[in-house]
């Protein structure tokens, strides 16, 4: 039966299968992260705990006045010399699980707070397929340091803090949630 | 023969076809590709008083850039500075990590910021979409921290500078403005989504706005990019 089709039917059947690839490929995914379930855990008070660690080699980025505990990285990288910005300090970095896994981005902030005499801590996940989260601790409010004060998709209600412990270079972030979960 | 012949006339109809389609995407008007045109008036209308943060894209080292990691891949965007310490791994590959200074609407330095972006799950070429989920932290001394999420499409930039700049190592010079944000507010808005000191407590809304200025493929890309904020009452 092909036999007997004119030159054109062979040129549309191409347009068709052409155009059909085509927006088949272009229908797929660009972005196809495989993400990572929170490995949280219920402790003995029946709150959720959960784990990030950042590796000394995680560190993406150092920056501050010269001041900061952690040496400028990479290198060449501007410190920060504008008199409104003294006394700050920014750190990115890739974040894991508890298992090593790398499921997002973060920062870590430290800037002059309310109080002029004190510095505060602050950060930011970007936990990929799982949403942001934010973190504030001030020396004047002891009590309150790692309150999550932020978050989107599973951690817009979060009600909880974060409490970050220097380690090897990198950081342990416990993220614990405020009251017993259901 | 005549096998033959066919089937480079069929090969010939599924190249057409393909390039039609990729031709006929390149040109659709995508609605929400004319955001800037329909959103920004109306959130200029609405807005009094932004507050407004403003950062200079460049490629000078002692600009208001200060550090942009990416996977590196499509090396369009070099590293500032040079490192290679990126993000590969699958989690964070079609993510950013930025850290730049914030200036009023004087010009004044007034923030130290950070952009952290990772892959939106609902980016297809097909429907000209080309997004990330964008967290802006905005830590002003003094003031306290603002803390602001978007999701953010960068079709048009995608598809008008980017693509040609890949294929055919193409550079541009001119003004283009562009709305950035597109959503997740109904309204096409991004969101406050927490803060401390003087913006504890405070729920508002926000655009992120850019001109563009120079594109040229292996620099960064010189501009202007604002946050303008507003505060419900």
């Amino acid at each position: 039966m092909a036999k007997n089709w004119p030159r054109s039917g062979y040129v549309v059947l191409g347009i068709v299968v052409g155009a059909a690839a085509m927006a088949a490929m272009l229908s797929m995914p660009m972005v196809d992260p495989p993400g990572a379930a929170p490995l949280a855990q219920i402790d003995d008070s029946g709150r959720s705990v959960e784990t990030f660690r950042v590796s000394a080699q995680d560190i993406l980025a150092v920056t501050h006045d010269g001041g900061g505990a952690t040496p400028l990285f990479p290198q060449a990288i501007q410190q920060i010399k504008d008199p409104a910005l003294s006394g700050s300090e920014v750190v990115t970095m890739k974040v894991r699980n508890a298992q090593g896994t790398i499921i997002g981005v973060g920062a870590r902030y430290v800037a002059i707070g309310h109080d002029p005499a004190a510095r505060d801590t602050y950060w930011t996940l970007v936990l990929t397929l799982r949403g942001t989260l934010a973190a504030h601790c001030a020396p004047s409010a002891p009590d309150q340091c790692g309150a999550v004060v932020g978050g989107t998709d599973e951690f817009a209600a979060f009600r909880g803090r974060m409490m970050e412990t220097s380690e090897n270079g990198g950081y342990r972030l416990v993220l614990t949630s405020e009251g017993r979960m259901e | 023969m005549i096998f033959l012949k066919n089937t480079l006339l069929f090969l010939g109809g599924v190249i057409l076809g393909a390039a039609l389609l990729a031709t006929g995407l390149y040109y659709f008007p995508f609605p929400h590709a004319a955001r800037t045109e329909r959103i920004l008036p109306a959130f200029e209308a609405s807005a009094k008083a932004p507050e407004i943060f403003r950062y200079m894209l460049s490629d000078q080292t002692d600009g208001d850039v200060i550090s942009l990691v990416t996977s590196g891949a499509p090396a369009i965007f070099p590293m500032m500075p040079a490192t290679d310490r990126v993000l590969s791994e699958p989690n964070v590959k079609d993510g950013l990590a930025l850290i730049n200074k914030m200036r009023d609407d004087g010009g004044n330095i007034v923030a130290i910021a950070t952009e952290l972006e990772s892959g939106h799950e609902g980016s297809r070429l097909i429907k000209g979409k080309v997004m990330t989920h964008t967290t802006w932290t905005v830590i002003a001394p003094g003031r306290g921290a603002l803390f602001l999420y978007q999701e953010e499409d960068n079709w048009t930039l995608f598809k008008r500078f980017v693509l040609p700049g890949l294929l055919f190592n193409k550079s541009w010079q001119g003004s283009w403005k562009n709305l950035n944000t597109l959503g997740p507010r109904p309204d096409g808005y991004g969101q406050v989504i927490g803060g401390t000191g003087e913006f504890a407590g405070k729920r508002g809304h926000f655009i992120e706005f850019a001109e563009l200025r120079d594109f040229s493929p292996g620099k960064q890309l010189a501009g202007t990019m604002e946050l303008r904020v507003v505060f419900d009452e």
